[in-house]
């Protein structure tokens, strides 16, 4: 049932100039943030976390999300520029859009990958704002134990899912356990874990270490690079560059339309990858584009068509809002963006989960508002400025480096003014720097730091319940055993199987191409 | 995706230690050592009122480190070596680490001589030093970069240090 007091506040909240303008400055930040090679959505998200704690609810949900939409989309621009993806998720686009680019087709390919990232995001929000409210109703129902199986299945798929490696991607997971346990218990608050260290009591909070592993930690890799890129490189984007001059052709409707197969398949499997914890965009991007290349080979997908742009950007469009389902519905982020907004909520005062839709009903229904207006942002600041931002592709990175790591070191103090955070962030800042170059992913970290004390509660709240034993606290009903027979079948198939390995069969095969015809 | 196909380790000195096996071994070493601390330490072992271990978590999380090294060690990818840790060298992680103390010899002095001062010099230097040229260019960005961000967090009413002779003392 639709609350309607809750749903008009949310109206009051999103449609006021403040909120508009930051949805705005979001989507600008975020399309820049795409375009420029070495920053990520989750960089741009986690260097922003900081600034929304001085913000009302609303402003900070339009600044994180319109930034991730913008983000998303963004990457496609340097993708089809320069055959150098901004972000990881537009990889998928550099097959047919920087072919089109060659032909002089630049201006038509920008163009389309506007159209179907918006359109894919669009209908997918909608799917998360009815599928959201029905599974938290689902999840009401849960109890201690049911939610303690729940988020051990969520770090199982994370572990899993996030990188070829399953060891790394436990291991990564297990190391958010541990870090998570830091501070203080969570029900008595007795303190512990802290190494003697008084300024540890507190625990670690999400700011100093979501921007160490992701801001800092990237930085300081590009920066090590920075000293070894060669001259020869240097020329060869330098020709890229030169190559974007080139004019031309604008998209008609009428080939918008014509990719609408290809569009509904990164609808429809974006929306299923971002539900799911652990996969994200780019196997959203990726899976949608094999998949469409695949259904129609007459149309020759790969060799600078219009339908392989339209399958890749719809499909890791399509997952920005899905990827805020499970956090919604089961309290679960299931991508590191949606665990940095889940971060921004609690930072407000709003616990993601089930409860949030009885707790907190102008929250949801903002937030749903605000999924669907940044996608309008999207289309008119991405329509209006693509072209000047593919020229962010040029922003030297030792101008860009500098910038990023001055705005982390702000971000993590101004967060509660303690100089010790930002010792955090930069011990996290060389963690993720070692992450990084050993492949083990910082996505399972984050989540299962931010899902510790929840599942810490749960367990023992259980136990409480059930007089101490247990046997009863983890098996007190048939789900809550199907659901430890589901985390046992998950970890023993990825095993067995390799998912996570043939998920980036795919990724690599593509990835080989596109260095194939780059040496063309 | 970004990904990196994994490939054999490089022959020559120290490869070992860069494949998953030999940096899993370091791993599982350091967990060791950390669980034996945990254990040695009273509060892991302390018994909260509801009859729970204080550190059943922080036990359970570094024992899951130190199998899923362990597991690294074995497993089919044991031999592979991740391209980016086949080169990068000693001097890259020293680089590393000299970074982060720049970072936060920066953050002491602009919070002690003020950000307006301190950045804009920051930002030059490290612009420079990463091969940022002409020196004019790597001057006009430190300025406009310390503009953008002072006025981007002024506008959200977060206020950075001012410059320390505009301040009062005390204040």
């Amino acid at each position: 049932m639709v609350n309607v007091d809750a749903l008009i506040q949310a109206f009051y909240l999103v449609f006021t100039f403040e909120t508009m303008m930051w949805i705005a400055i979001g989507v600008t930040i975020g399309v820049g943030v795409g375009a420029m090679p070495g920053l990520t959505a989750t960089t741009g998200v986690a260097l922003m976390l900081p600034l929304t704690f001085t913000m009302g609810t609303a402003p900070a949900l339009g600044l994180l999300i319109g930034l991730y939409k913008g983000a998303i989309y963004g990457g496609s621009i340097s993708a089809i520029s320069f055959a150098t993806p901004g972000t990881s998720e537009a990889a998928a686009t550099v097959f047919d859009g920087y072919k089109m680019m060659r032909t002089g087709k630049g201006r038509k390919a920008l163009l389309m990958a506007l159209y179907s990232s918006v359109t894919a995001d669009f209908l997918s929000d909608v799917i998360t704002i009815l599928v959201a409210p029905m599974l938290a109703l689902i999840a009401l129902q849960f109890g201690p134990s049911e939610r303690f199986w729940l988020m051990a299945l969520a770090i199982c798929l994370l572990g899993a899912l996030s990188g070829p490696h399953l060891a790394k991607g436990m291991f990564s997971a297990a190391l958010g356990l541990f870090i998570g346990t830091i501070g203080s218990d969570p029900i008595s608050s007795v303190s512990r874990n802290t190494f003697d260290l008084w300024w540890l009591a507190d625990g670690i909070h999400l700011i100093p270490l979501v921007i160490g592993i992701f801001a800092m930690g990237a930085m300081l890799e590009r920066a090590v690079e920075l000293l070894k890129e060669s001259k020869q490189a240097r020329e060869m984007r330098e020709a890229m560059q030169q190559i974007f001059s080139t004019k031309g052709e604008g998209l008609t409707f009428k080939e918008y339309l014509s990719c609408w197969k290809e569009m509904g398949i990164g609808l429809g499997v974006g929306t299923f990858v971002g539900m799911l914890p652990g996969l994200g965009s780019t196997v959203g991007a990726f899976l949608s584009y094999s998949i469409a290349k695949q259904v129609s080979p007459h149309k020759k997908i790969g060799t600078g068509k219009l339908e392989g742009i339209a399958a890749a950007e719809a499909g890791n469009n399509a997952t920005v809002g899905p990827t805020l389902v499970p956090l919604l519905a089961f309290g679960i982020p299931g991508s590191a963006v949606a665990a940095l907004i889940g971060g921004a909520l609690m930072l407000q005062g709003a616990t993601p989960g089930p409860r949030m839709f009885e707790l907190f009903p102008e929250v949801v229904y903002s937030l749903f508002i605000i999924l669907l207006i940044g996608n309008i942002f999207n289309l008119g600041i991405g329509r209006v400025f693509a072209f000047i931002y593919s020229k962010l592709g040029e922003l030297p990175a030792p101008i860009l480096v500098p910038m990023v790591m001055v705005m982390a070191v702000i971000g993590s103090y101004s967060f509660e003014n303690n100089p010790y955070d930002v010792l955090l962030m930069l011990g996290f800042g060389l963690m993720g720097f070692f992450m990084r170059k050993f492949k083990i992913p910082e996505a399972p970290l984050i989540i299962t730091f931010l899902l510790t004390p929840v599942a810490e509660e749960n367990i023992r709240r259980g136990l409480l319940i059930n007089e101490g034993s247990w046997m009863d606290a983890l098996f007190s009903s048939p789900l809550a055993i199907g659901l430890a027979i589901a985390v046992v079948l998950l970890t023993w198939l990825s095993t067995k199987a390799r998912i996570s390995e043939r998920m980036q069969v795919v990724d690599e095969d593509e990835a080989e191409g596109t260095e194939f015809e780059k040496k063309k | 995706m970004g990904t990196i196909p994994n490939q054999p380790a490089p022959s020559g000195q120290g490869s070992w230690v860069r494949s998953n096996q030999g940096i899993a071994a370091l791993l599982a070493a350091g967990f060791v050592a950390l669980l034996i601390y945990l254990w040695m330490q009273e509060w892991t072992h302390r018994e909260l009122r509801d009859g729970f271990s204080l550190g059943f978590f922080s036990l359970a999380g570094a024992g899951t480190c130190l199998v899923c090294a362990l597991v690294m060690m074995v497993d089919r990818q044991k031999r592979d070596t991740e391209e980016d840790m086949a080169t990068v060298g000693t001097a890259d992680w020293l680089f590393s680490i000299v970074i982060l103390g720049v970072m936060y010899v920066f953050f002491e002095a602009a919070w002690t001589f003020g950000f307006a001062l301190v950045a804009p010099v920051f930002l030059f230097v490290a612009t420079y030093a990463l091969g940022g040229r002409p020196l004019r260019t790597a001057a006009i960005s430190a300025i406009a970069t310390t503009a953008g961000i002072s006025i981007a967090f002024w506008v959200i009413g977060i206020d950075l240090p001012l410059p320390f002779f505009l301040t009062s003392p005390g204040g």
